[in-house]
């Protein structure tokens, strides 16, 4: 992977982002609320390296390996989704007086 | 009444009877308790057996045709409500804007989508319902070609689908139509 070194006195963090590095915390930087960049240690950065290459090589990838724990979590959420909704009801009460007019 | 076989068309929504996956313990119809998958395995072999599965009336996208009468099953995916706790995950926000590639997120677009709150569909949520158990007497809403190729992307993601050896067949073949064209143009 090819990348861009530039020296420390090039880029300014706050403290409360050297902070977080030093505690091992990736720091996102977000422009209006979105985010544009991700800052890692460089030995986290060691670890999802391997990834990134294989993602760029366009290697198929197990999708659950890019699945992050709420990603997993908002799966079981959706899943387990057993009651219904107003709207779902409403719905269902639409169709219901359709079938019997037609 | 049931739903009329031309409207199972690819990227609509419809109300289906959609199951919960089957989980142990099970209890078969024709008694008793089976509490593992092994313990069931050797009572019942490969044979059918009837057991309680929870299902629910749900909004389901379809992922094919199945307008010919021959076929009993159409594919599809679970579409959910979004409720608090789905809004509250920290993967939400990135599924609102469309950026995440394991979900499908539908605003509340009653004219569209025919639902009222909006939803979510999880590309993983893949499954299949009987045309017998899909509520009639219509859709209730459709995605467009547009929305429906991204579903596509996401699925061939999700799924781990490898489909560089199908591209690339296609590549070659368009290169070689190519050349015949200009081949043919040039004499």
């Amino acid at each position: 992977m090819e990348i861009v070194e530039i020296p420390a006195q090039e880029v300014r963090l706050s403290s409360r982002a050297t902070d977080a590095l030093a505690s091992n915390r990736p720091v996102a930087v977000t422009r209006y609320g979105r985010r544009s960049h991700v800052v890692l240690t460089a030995h986290q950065f060691e670890l999802v390296e391997p990834l990134l290459e294989l993602l760029e090589e366009g290697a198929v990838v197990p999708a659950e390996v890019l699945m992050s724990r709420d990603d997993l979590e908002l799966e079981r959420l959706l899943a387990e989704d057993r009651e219904p909704s107003l709207g779902e009801e409403a719905l269902i009460d639409e169709l219901l007086a359709e079938a019997s007019t037609s | 009444m049931p739903l009329h076989l031309a409207e199972l068309r690819r990227g609509r929504i419809v109300l289906a009877l959609f199951p919960f996956a089957a989980q142990f313990p099970v209890r078969p119809a024709d008694g008793g308790g089976v509490e593992t998958v092994e313990e069931y395995a050797a009572l019942r072999r490969g044979r059918p057996t009837r057991v309680a599965v929870d299902v629910r009336l749900r909004p389901v996208l379809l992922l094919h045709d199945r307008t010919r009468a021959e076929h009993g099953d159409v594919v599809c995916l679970r579409i959910s409500s979004v409720t608090e706790s789905v809004r509250a995950n920290a993967s939400f926000s990135r599924i609102e804007r469309h950026e995440h590639p394991f979900f499908f997120h539908l605003p509340s677009m009653l004219r569209r989508y025919g639902l009222v709150e909006d939803s979510v569909i999880a590309l993983s949520s893949i499954g299949t319902v009987h045309k017998s158990a899909i509520l009639g007497p219509r859709h209730v809403g459709e995605l467009t070609r547009h929305e429906m190729q991204v579903i596509s992307e996401r699925l061939a993601r999700i799924l781990s689908l490898d489909l560089s050896p199908a591209i690339a067949a296609r590549a070659r073949e368009l290169v070689v139509r190519l050349a015949q064209r200009g081949g043919s143009g040039a004499g």
